[in-house]
């Protein structure tokens, strides 16, 4: 990623490599399970943050929670993959 | 008395409140940068260039690196305290823990300097 992240800054022929690149499918897979668990840890810290602050602090709430989360990431996974597609 | 000496704040409440933090600063610019590519759906190189040329974004950038290096330390040795023990790795626990977290710094020491090349090199 973080090759990437040279490449596409350093010239504008590298940003047209990256963009090369990034049309390749096993590549976009790569980018789209990066984001994915980027996209669920993203999700999930703010949930923790939100517990910490003592917003659902039950066994039911922790449950919605959970469930929400989940919900969320999904929703947010399959949004990334349109949008790499 | 045996002492914390391979986490960050050698002290549980501070890693605590870093991992915080940085969690923060880590959200609000994930959302920055995925706010630009909303922004501009049709990225060319001059655009991409000019967000991270402005010197505030630098600055952001650097600020971020830092706290990722933070979080992700904080989080490895946390992984590695509560899963890489005598319980599960027997009497090399120690060993084999310490190799990790060895590779680990080593790891977030390439992504902060490359990091660090990457915003503010040319």
């Amino acid at each position: 990623m973080l090759y990437l992240l040279e490449l596409s800054l350093q010239s504008e022929s590298g940003f047209a490599l990256v963009q090369e690149l990034l049309s390749n499918v096993l590549i976009k897979f790569i980018a789209w399970a990066v984001l994915a668990g980027l996209l669920y840890h993203l999700i999930a810290g703010m949930k923790h943050l939100l517990m910490d602050l003592g917003f659902g602090e039950t066994l039911r709430g922790g449950f919605v929670g959970a469930c929400i989360t989940l919900a969320l990431s999904a929703a947010a996974i399959i949004v990334a993959g349109v949008w790499i597609w | 008395m045996v002492m914390n000496v391979t986490n960050l704040g050698r002290s549980g409440l501070s890693d605590w409140i870093v991992q915080r933090f940085s969690a923060i600063i880590l959200a609000a610019y994930s959302l920055c940068i995925l706010a630009s590519f909303a922004m501009n759906p049709d990225m060319d190189f001059e655009t991409w260039s000019s967000i991270f040329d402005k010197n505030a974004m630098r600055l952001f950038s650097l600020i971020t690196l830092l706290a990722l290096c933070a979080h992700a330390w904080i989080g490895m040795w946390t992984i590695s305290t509560d899963y890489m023990t005598s319980l599960q790795l027997g009497k090399s626990a120690t060993f084999f823990r310490i190799m990790f977290q060895a590779g680990c710094v080593l790891l977030i020491a390439v992504y902060l300097l490359w990091g660090i090349q990457i915003f503010w090199g040319n």
